[in-house]
């Protein structure tokens, strides 16, 4: 009997379309909204040179907004409330300088208490131009104290997009892993998650949010890892993949190539660079 | 299909080969040659990945150099531990069979840089006319398999190495943006390849740390996709010479033009 020569090994287990390989990636152009942008420098003085940038990188790259989510790398792991809302005023700043250009998300410190969170939610969001919330590494997500922002966040119908990471390595102040993201999804299965860093995710990350269909990920930052598009598609389904590129720490091209080069198809590639953003930031025909 | 003003590509930092924690694509030299070819790349050096973590080297390095006996875009590179009693007839072996680099990884084979072995495999592949390339790592090490925790290589050693032997060019894979100064300041005879670099600009900023004629194209595929790397020439608003340098120029001119034997320096037709 002919044996038949096994192959190298079954990357049909990996991702679904091994054969796509074969055939050669297709490239898209077109609207992208970038879900996952900080600022590329700090200070409100410096917004309009800042705004003929991004519109600069807007035209090479084809991203038509970029979602701000503040500098938060500026004000340390655990700011102050004033630094809270410094942040927020230059992202509040941009977006209405430039509502076709920008979206805002509004960085809050769970720490703080109810009463100043509700204060500036109320600020940025119910009464501003901002459409999510923004949280990293102050307090972790499965924290009670994150309690106060997620029931404003599923009130007002805004998403919020959460900082996660699976590390080998230390773990940044009180950094939450996608279990983290998981458990929180479940105490509040009415509120939009975006878990930030596909990459940091990885596969773990990637089934810890799978059975929870309101969490979303961003595919922002990490090396543009091999494979990891295309298994978070598998897994997920591309509705639930957002691009972002974590500029200014990032490129914003090689960020956008990691989704292009990535062998899924093209109405995929669609969703992820920008049709699924457009619904998670409830987009209409005057947004730009 | 890659525009032509910066193609051809020649990608100093691609493997082939099998990762024990992910199934990595292209899995053979065939689909990675087609692969490497739509991406506007005539020329890639190309590694075992296997050889990494086999025993020995060579139950990596001698499969792959049979698979390229035929592929004449694809130049040899070839892993060698020179911790093990047999590094050099494993060099003389492979050098044999074409290989025109040879990659070190003294992270995952857990020896020094500073040690004889290393400099007496130094002027070996001197003495032969081979390529040096030391890896700084192969995957981000916030990401490593936690039983498999494998530090990056000492850039303090590096550069001891590097200026140890100042005549030789030392290509330099998977350094981070951080890592880039003290190379460029500290040694002259280093070359960096661009595959873990990225900034806003990536390129531009990359040039105010180091010249252009110390950075090749590589894009450490198949751990990244290619079009990551591709993407960072692209986009980078840059003079053309500096484009044909990094695209192709400086690695040609490490290999030298006019080699004779296994690698020819001819693009194929349909990347022009």
């Amino acid at each position: 009997m002919r044996k038949q020569a096994l192959p190298l090994y079954p990357s049909s287990l990996f991702h679904d379309s091994s054969d796509l390989w074969d055939n050669g990636a297709v490239n898209i152009s077109g609207d992208i909204i970038d879900i996952h942008v900080h600022p590329l420098e700090g200070g409100i003085e410096t917004i309009p040179g800042q705004i003929r940038s991004f519109e600069h990188y807007g035209r090479r790259t084809g991203i038509r907004r970029f979602c701000l989510l503040g500098h938060v790398c500026l004000a340390g792991y655990d700011p102050t409330l004033s630094q809270v809302r410094a942040l927020n005023d230059q992202t509040i700043a941009f977006v209405e300088r430039r509502p076709d250009l920008f979206s805002g998300f509004c960085y809050l410190n769970p720490r703080h208490s109810p009463r100043a969170l509700e204060r500036e939610f109320h600020r940025c969001v119910s009464s501003g131009p901002l459409r999510g919330v923004k949280l990293w590494v102050a307090v972790n997500c499965t924290d009670p104290k994150v309690d106060t922002v997620f029931h404003l966040a599923e009130a007002a119908s805004v998403p919020i997009l959460h900082h996660a990471w699976y590390k080998t390595v230390d773990l940044a102040f009180n950094e939450s892993s996608p279990a983290d993201i998981a458990q929180a999804a479940a105490r509040f299965p009415g509120v939009t998650l975006i878990m930030a860093h596909l990459t940091g995710a990885g596969v773990r990350g990637i089934l810890d949010i799978q059975p929870h269909p309101r969490v979303l990920v961003d595919t922002s930052g990490s090396q543009p890892a091999n494979g990891m598009v295309e298994y978070a598609v598998s897994k997920l389904g591309p509705e639930r993949l957002l691009f972002g590129s974590d500029a200014s720490g990032r490129d914003f091209s090689v960020q956008i190539a990691r989704v292009q080069s990535s062998r899924i198809s093209e109405k995929a590639k669609r969703l992820i660079l920008g049709g699924n953003a457009a619904n998670v930031l409830r987009l209409g025909d005057d947004d730009g | 299909m890659m525009d032509r003003e910066i193609s051809p590509l020649f990608d100093i930092n691609v493997a082939v080969g099998r990762w024990p924690f992910q199934p990595l694509e292209p899995a053979t030299v065939s689909r990675l040659a087609r692969h490497l070819e739509r991406q506007g790349i005539a020329w890639a050096a190309v590694s075992s990945l296997d050889a990494v973590l086999y025993q020995d080297p060579q139950w990596g390095n001698l499969p792959l150099l049979k698979a390229l006996e035929n592929q004449k875009s694809l130049l040899p590179a070839c892993v060698i531990n020179p911790s093990m009693a047999h590094w050099k007839e494993s060099l003389r072996v492979c050098h044999g069979k074409g290989c025109r680099m040879v990659k070190l990884y003294p992270n995952y084979h857990q020896y020094s840089l500073g040690s004889p072995e290393v400099d007496a495999l130094v002027s070996e592949c001197d003495e032969r006319d081979i390529r040096l390339a030391i890896a700084f790592r192969l995957e981000d090490e916030r990401a490593h398999y936690p039983l498999m925790k494998v530090p990056a290589t000492s850039l303090d050693e590096i550069v001891q190495v590097a200026r140890r032997h100042p005549r030789i060019p030392f290509v330099l894979l998977c350094p981070y943006h951080s890592e880039v100064p003290r190379l460029s300041q500290e040694t002259q005879n280093t070359l960096i390849e661009i595959s873990h670099i990225e900034s806003l600009d990536t390129l531009s900023s990359l040039l105010n740390l180091i010249p252009a004629s110390r950075v090749l194209f590589g894009s450490h595929t198949p751990f990244l996709y290619t079009g990551a790397a591709t993407a960072k020439l692209k986009d980078a608003p840059l003079p053309a010479i500096d484009f044909r340098r990094i695209g192709h120029q400086n690695a040609l001119r490490l290999f030298r033009h006019g080699l004779s034997g296994t690698f020819f320096l001819q693009p194929p037709a349909s990347s022009l």
